[in-house]
C-alpha cells in the first residue's frame, strides 16, 4: 500500500487519460467543493482534508482512493471518526462521559448519484499521513482523488485555520 | 402588605438564582451533582503537579486527548482557540487550556506544549507514564481511553478517546462540559456566562 508500482501509476495516468478524453476535460458529474485542510502545529505529524464532492451525474459512483505529493505528506488515507466500542480489557476510564471516538480507515466511499457526500470534522476526512512540513495558513494542497468511474480528480485545498 | 409581599418574593427569587449560580442559561452539558476534580493531579510543565483547578477567578478547560489525532483534537483546539478569540480579552486572559495525553508513547510533554502553543498561549500539557494514574484519573472524569494494539516501535496506531472538553472553576468543581461539534460561539457564551458571575 506504501509503495505505488510503476504498473500502478502507468495504470492510474491511462485512467487519467481515458476519464480526461471521455469528459473533455469536464467534470463528469463529480465536483468537489470547499476543500480545505486544517492548519498543523509544528510537530504534528498528521493531517486532516475535508471537502464536500457533489454527484451531479446519472451514475452513482464511488471514491475509492485518494493521493498526496510526497513533498506534502507521505500518503493520504480516507478515513471516518466513528463512535467506537468499548472494550472491558482494554479500555480504560469510566463510560459515563458518553463514549469514545476514534478512526477507521475507509476503503470506498460511496457518493450515489444526485448527492453530496461531505467530508468535514468528526465525520469522514482525508488523513494526511507524515506532513512534511506544517500545513500553514494562506498555502494550498493538491490531493488527487481517485473515483471508482469518473477516475481522477485534482483538487486544491486551501490551507486554514476552521473550516470555510 | 402587598409591597412587602413583592419584595420578599423579589428576595426569594434572587436567593434561588444566587444559589442555581447562574447556571440556567450555560449551553454546554450540566451534571447534577457537579463532577468535582479538585482533588486530582498529574505531572505537568517542570516536574511540577498540577491540581485540576483554575486559577483564582478563572477557568481551566480540561481535554483529553494526543498530538497524532488529525481530525478530532485539532477541531476541538481550533474551536477553542476561535472561541477565545471571540471573549473580550480581559475574559480570554482567565482561561487556560489544559490537555491530558492520552498517549505517553509518543506525546513527550514538550511536544504536547509545542502542540497546545500551535492554539494557544495560555497552556497546559499534562502527562503521565504511569497508567494506573492516568486511569484514576480519566474515571474521575468519566473519560475512556484505549490505546490500539500496536508492535514496539510501530508509531502509526490510534488511540480511541472520550472527545469531551471539561470547564473547571478555581474549586475544582466541573462546572459544563462540551461534546465534540460544539460551536466556538455556544462555547465563548459559555465561559462568559461563567466568568461573569458574581462572586460568592
Amino acid at each position: 500500500m506504501k509503495r505505488t508500482s510503476c504498473r500502478r501509476r502507468l495504470a492510474i495516468a491511462s485512467v487519467l487519460v481515458v476519464t480526461l478524453a471521455a469528459c473533455g476535460g469536464g467534470s463528469g458529474g463529480l465536483e468537489v467543493t470547499e476543500a480545505w485542510a486544517r492548519t498543523s502545529p509544528a510537530m504534528a505529524e498528521a493531517g486532516a482534508a475535508y471537502m464536500q464532492i457533489t454527484n451531479g451525474g446519472g451514475a452513482d459512483d464511488a471514491l475509492v482512493g485518494v493521493s498526496v505529493d510526497p513533498a506534502v505528506a507521505r500518503s493520504a488515507e480516507i478515513h471516518e471518526t466513528v463512535m467506537a466500542e468499548a472494550d472491558d480489557e482494554a479500555t480504560h476510564g469510566s463510560d459515563m462521559g458518553g463514549g469514545m471516538m476514534e478512526m477507521r480507515a475507509v476503503d470506498r466511499l460511496e457518493i450515489p448519484a444526485g448527492e453530496t457526500v461531505s467530508l468535514e470534522p468528526g465525520g469522514y476526512h482525508i488523513m494526511l499521513l507524515d506532513l512534511a512540513s506544517p500545513l500553514e495558513e494562506g498555502s494550498t494542497v493538491e490531493l488527487t482523488l481517485t473515483f471508482e468511474n469518473a477516475g481522477e480528480l485534482v483538487v486544491t485545498a486551501e490551507v486554514r485555520a476552521t473550516g470555510p | 402588605m402587598r409591597r412587602s409581599r413583592t419584595a420578599l418574593f423579589v428576595l426569594v427569587l434572587a436567593l434561588a438564582v444566587a444559589a442555581c449560580g447562574g447556571t440556567a442559561s450555560l449551553k454546554g452539558a450540566v451534571r447534577n451533582p457537579p463532577l468535582e476534580v479538585g482533588t486530582l493531579s498529574l505531572p505537568g510543565p517542570d516536574g511540577r503537579e498540577v491540581t485540576m483547578k483554575a486559577e483564582p477567578g478563572g477557568l481551566l478547560l480540561v481535554y483529553f486527548g494526543y498530538t497524532s489525532c488529525p481530525d478530532v483534537c485539532p477541531t476541538t483546539m481550533a474551536d477553542i482557540s476561535e472561541a477565545l478569540t471571540e471573549l473580550h480579552p480581559d475574559q480570554a486572559e482567565k482561561v487556560t487550556v489544559a490537555m491530558v495525553t492520552v498517549d505517553p508513547e509518543r506525546d513527550t510533554l514538550e511536544r504536547l506544549d509545542d502542540y497546545l502553543g500551535h492554539f494557544f498561549s495560555r497552556r497546559l500539557p499534562l502527562r503521565t507514564e504511569d497508567f494506573d494514574r492516568l486511569s484514576a484519573v480519566t474515571a474521575a472524569f468519566g473519560v475512556q481511553w484505549e490505546i490500539e494494539e500496536h508492535e514496539p516501535g510501530d508509531q502509526a496506531y490510534d488511540v480511541a478517546h472520550t472527545a469531551l472538553t471539561y470547564v473547571v472553576d478555581d474549586t475544582g468543581t466541573v462546572r459544563v462540559e462540551w461534546p465534540f461539534g460544539f460551536s466556538s460561539e455556544d462555547m465563548a457564551a459559555d465561559l462568559a456566562a461563567l466568568l461573569e458571575e458574581p462572586r460568592a
